[in-house]
């Protein structure tokens, strides 16, 4: 335990000197700017000089470059960024896109999960058959597949024939637990709420997860084998169990390597959410990224960034600090 | 190793022709190279009939060898310009369906350089009336020249840095390890996406200060003179790129490099003061060429994937630039009507990655030294038997 304890204390340590990286990282893309950013938030051409002047103030634009980290920085920590050109504070606009991002993301990891899992056992099991071929070939389709041309291919199938999805609004519950609809209406026992959340994020969730599902297969199957030829499987047959007790053991050990990519794999499929969003009208993080670019509102982009690489960071942590939980063998 | 006991095929006997030719040339570079290196031509020719024998890889080959043939002539094989709007002679062309035959004739043509005649849009045409099929043809050298510069350098970075922080190790090994750690805090797409859209007015300014690289990419990139200014955002997603993608090679690299240092013929060379350097890239560097490999070819797909995904969020191709994530963002405005501007330029790129993904899935078997013993194994068997 006191080694599990001092590993902890490490991993946190690490974590202080990668977050400065990240602020560096953010910083260099808030100062790649284009020559007059004052000028194209003011309004182009026609803008007075009196509010260009005011805006380079305002957000330290001349300033020598440790003034203008200091104070991006602070702005950011401090969550009192305001946008210049909405007028909002990035850190609640970032706050009210975020859940339909997480909700997505959810979704998409639920279809990894339920799909993958199973047929990486299924393709282990029946190793060198048809069917693990499928699922070696599939796992590349999914990989080679561009999700927007994807996403289109089952709109035409599941929106324009088939009808089974809904692609306008979001449904937002009247209470707020956790802030994401898609928990709360789970947890209220809401359920009429929550069939309208899946009616409109099960493809776009699917979509964003498809190149995970072959992946996530893949790395099951053989991770099964892997565990199924180890020492301890070979001793549980000697001992003369059953097949089905073998194979707890055996998809105990072999789940190990698949938490680690699990986890990883969440923080790629909030990045990979950009593309989904825009495609199926969905408001979120990606979303916001897009339309802060498209306005020129090199903050607000920023900000996101920012906002995005945290949570990677903090998803990956987690993932560590669970490695070393489930298996007891794990130290550095 | 007699290599008369192997059945050779047709396909065999070229793969032989092509590394013996290799081998010659090398000959003729360095005199007696083949001699020395007779054990290491001997053992790519077992790789490439392991290659040979895998479906999966040939497809994939077939897939990659014609894309970059069509990326290569593509341009000068196409029957119009990527930026020609064929409304000018018919306004039919406009978000014309595949099939469609219009008629090209009179004055215009000749200013525009077209022969006259009838002409059957294959693919069809987008909403301002331009042949997609030329468009994608275009778009191909569009993709392999991006992935090209992506990857000459991108993963170099970090396969030095990698080699560095893993043979030195101690402090320079921290430092790496944790800028490293730094770029891999991002999401890679989160990154380019915010690279890419800031970088274009910087990369603009450098092209107008340097007029000779600037023709030179035009020519690369097979674009007409006029459309320089677009050039700077397709070079914003290349340099984007970088930055995303040298931080997986320096860990794997690192790594692999940790295990590899140990190795006795790294203390020989270190014991007859042979330069860092040369230790690095000439003896450390061959021995783990092997998964690198197999991570280039995997990863030349995931850059063309990418960069068509850049390119359908706006970024990176901007009009009129011929580029196949653009044509399915441009496109998606008439969806589901003009399914052929989103179904055709998909295709391209998911049969073009799906052979990158094929390929690099077969070099993956037929790199691991396992495999190679076990066909030696079996061709021994069956003479024996």
């Amino acid at each position: 335990m006191a080694e599990l304890r001092r590993f902890l204390v490490r991993r946190l340590l690490t974590f202080i000197p990668t977050l400065v990286g990240v602020t560096f990282i953010v910083f260099v893309i808030a100062a790649i700017l284009p020559a007059d950013p004052a000028r194209v938030w003011a309004g182009g051409e026609k803008a007075s000089p009196e509010v260009v002047q005011r805006l380079i103030e305002e957000y330290h634009l001349n300033d020598p470059i440790p003034v203008q980290y200091y104070f991006i920085m602070k702005k950011l920590f401090t969550n009192t960024m305001v946008s210049p050109v909405t007028h909002r504070y990035i850190w609640q606009d970032l706050m009210t896109f975020f859940p339909v991002t997480l909700q997505l993301t959810l979704v998409a990891f639920f279809f990894i999960i339920v799909i993958g899992i199973p047929l990486g056992i299924l393709a282990a099991l029946k190793r060198d058959s048809l069917l693990d071929t499928i699922v070696r070939i599939f796992a590349l389709i999914g990989v080679s597949t561009p999700i927007f041309w994807l996403a289109y291919l089952l709109i035409y199938v599941f929106y324009v024939k088939l009808h089974w999805i809904v692609l306008a609004g979001t449904p937002t519950p009247p209470y707020k637990i956790t802030g994401v609809p898609l928990i709360d209406s789970l947890l209220k026992l809401d359920f009429q709420t929550f069939a309208q959340i899946i009616k409109r994020y099960w493809l776009p969730g699917f979509v964003l997860g498809f190149a995970g599902i072959g992946v996530v297969a893949r790395i099951v199957r053989n991770s099964f084998l892997d565990a199924y030829s180890a020492d301890f499987t070979e001793f549980a047959m000697a001992r003369g169990l059953t097949k089905l007790r073998i194979y707890r053991h055996v998809l105990r050990n072999a789940m190990i390597p698949v938490v680690t990519v699990l986890g990883l794999m969440f923080g790629g499929l909030l990045a990979g959410a950009p593309i989904t969003e825009t495609i199926f009208g969905l408001p979120g993080l990606g979303k916001y990224m897009l339309n802060a670019i498209r306005l020129f509102d090199y903050l607000a982009l920023t900000g996101s960034v920012f906002f995005v690489g945290l949570i990677y960071l903090v998803a990956n942590l987690i993932v560590d600090i669970l490695y070393a939980v489930i298996d007891p063998r794990v130290r550095y | 190793m007699s290599e008369e006991v192997y059945e050779k095929k047709l396909l065999d006997k070229f793969s032989d022709a092509v590394i013996d030719a290799f081998a010659s040339l090398a000959d003729k570079i360095r005199p007696g190279w083949k001699k020395r290196n007779k054990s290491r031509i001997d053992e790519w020719k077992l790789m490439a009939y392991a290659f040979n024998r895998s479906p999966p890889g040939i497809i994939g080959a077939v897939l990659i060898v014609s894309f970059i043939v069509l990326a290569i002539v593509g341009p000068y094989l196409a029957p119009f310009s990527y930026d020609l709007q064929l409304t000018f002679f018919d306004p039919d062309a406009k978000r014309a369906p595949p099939g469609t035959v219009i008629e090209i004739k009179g004055k215009l043509a000749e200013v525009l350089g077209v022969k006259p005649g009838n002409y059957t849009l294959i693919l069809g045409a987008d909403d301002q009336g331009r042949d997609l099929l030329s468009r994608l043809l275009y778009g191909a050298r569009t993709s392999l020249v991006i992935a090209i510069l992506v990857m000459a350098v991108g993963p170099w970075i970090g396969i030095i840095l990698g080699l560095i922080a893993g043979y030195y190790g101690g402090k320079i090994d921290e430092l790496i390890m944790r800028i490293t750690d730094v770029f891999l805090a991002f999401p890679g797409l989160i990154l380019a996406i915010a690279f890419s859209a800031v970088l274009p007015p910087r990369i603009s300014v450098f092209l107008d200060n340097h007029p000779d690289v600037r023709d030179f990419f035009l020519t690369l990139f097979a674009l007409k003179p006029q459309h320089a200014g677009p050039l700077a955002s397709l070079l914003a997603v290349v340099v984007a790129l970088w930055i995303v993608w040298w931080p997986g090679y320096a860990r794997l690299v690192r790594g692999m490099t940790l295990s590899e240092r140990e190795n006795i013929y790294v203390e020989a060379a270190r014991a007859l003061g042979v330069p860092t350097r040369w230790i690095l890239l000439r003896h450390i560097l061959p021995n783990i060429l092997g998964p690198i490999l197999v991570y280039l070819t995997l990863d030349f797909g995931g850059v063309i994937l990418t960069e068509a995904g850049l390119s359908f969020l706006g970024l990176g191709a901007v009009p009129p630039i011929a580029d196949w994530g653009r044509i399915i963002y441009d496109g998606s405005n008439y969806f589901p009507k003009d399914w052929w501007t989103i179904l055709y330029p998909g295709l391209a790129i998911f049969l073009t990655v799906l052979g990158f993904n094929l390929v690099g899935d077969t070099l993956r078997d037929v790199l691991d030294p396992k495999t190679r013993r076990s066909i030696e194994f079996k061709v021994k068997k069956k003479r024996e038997g």
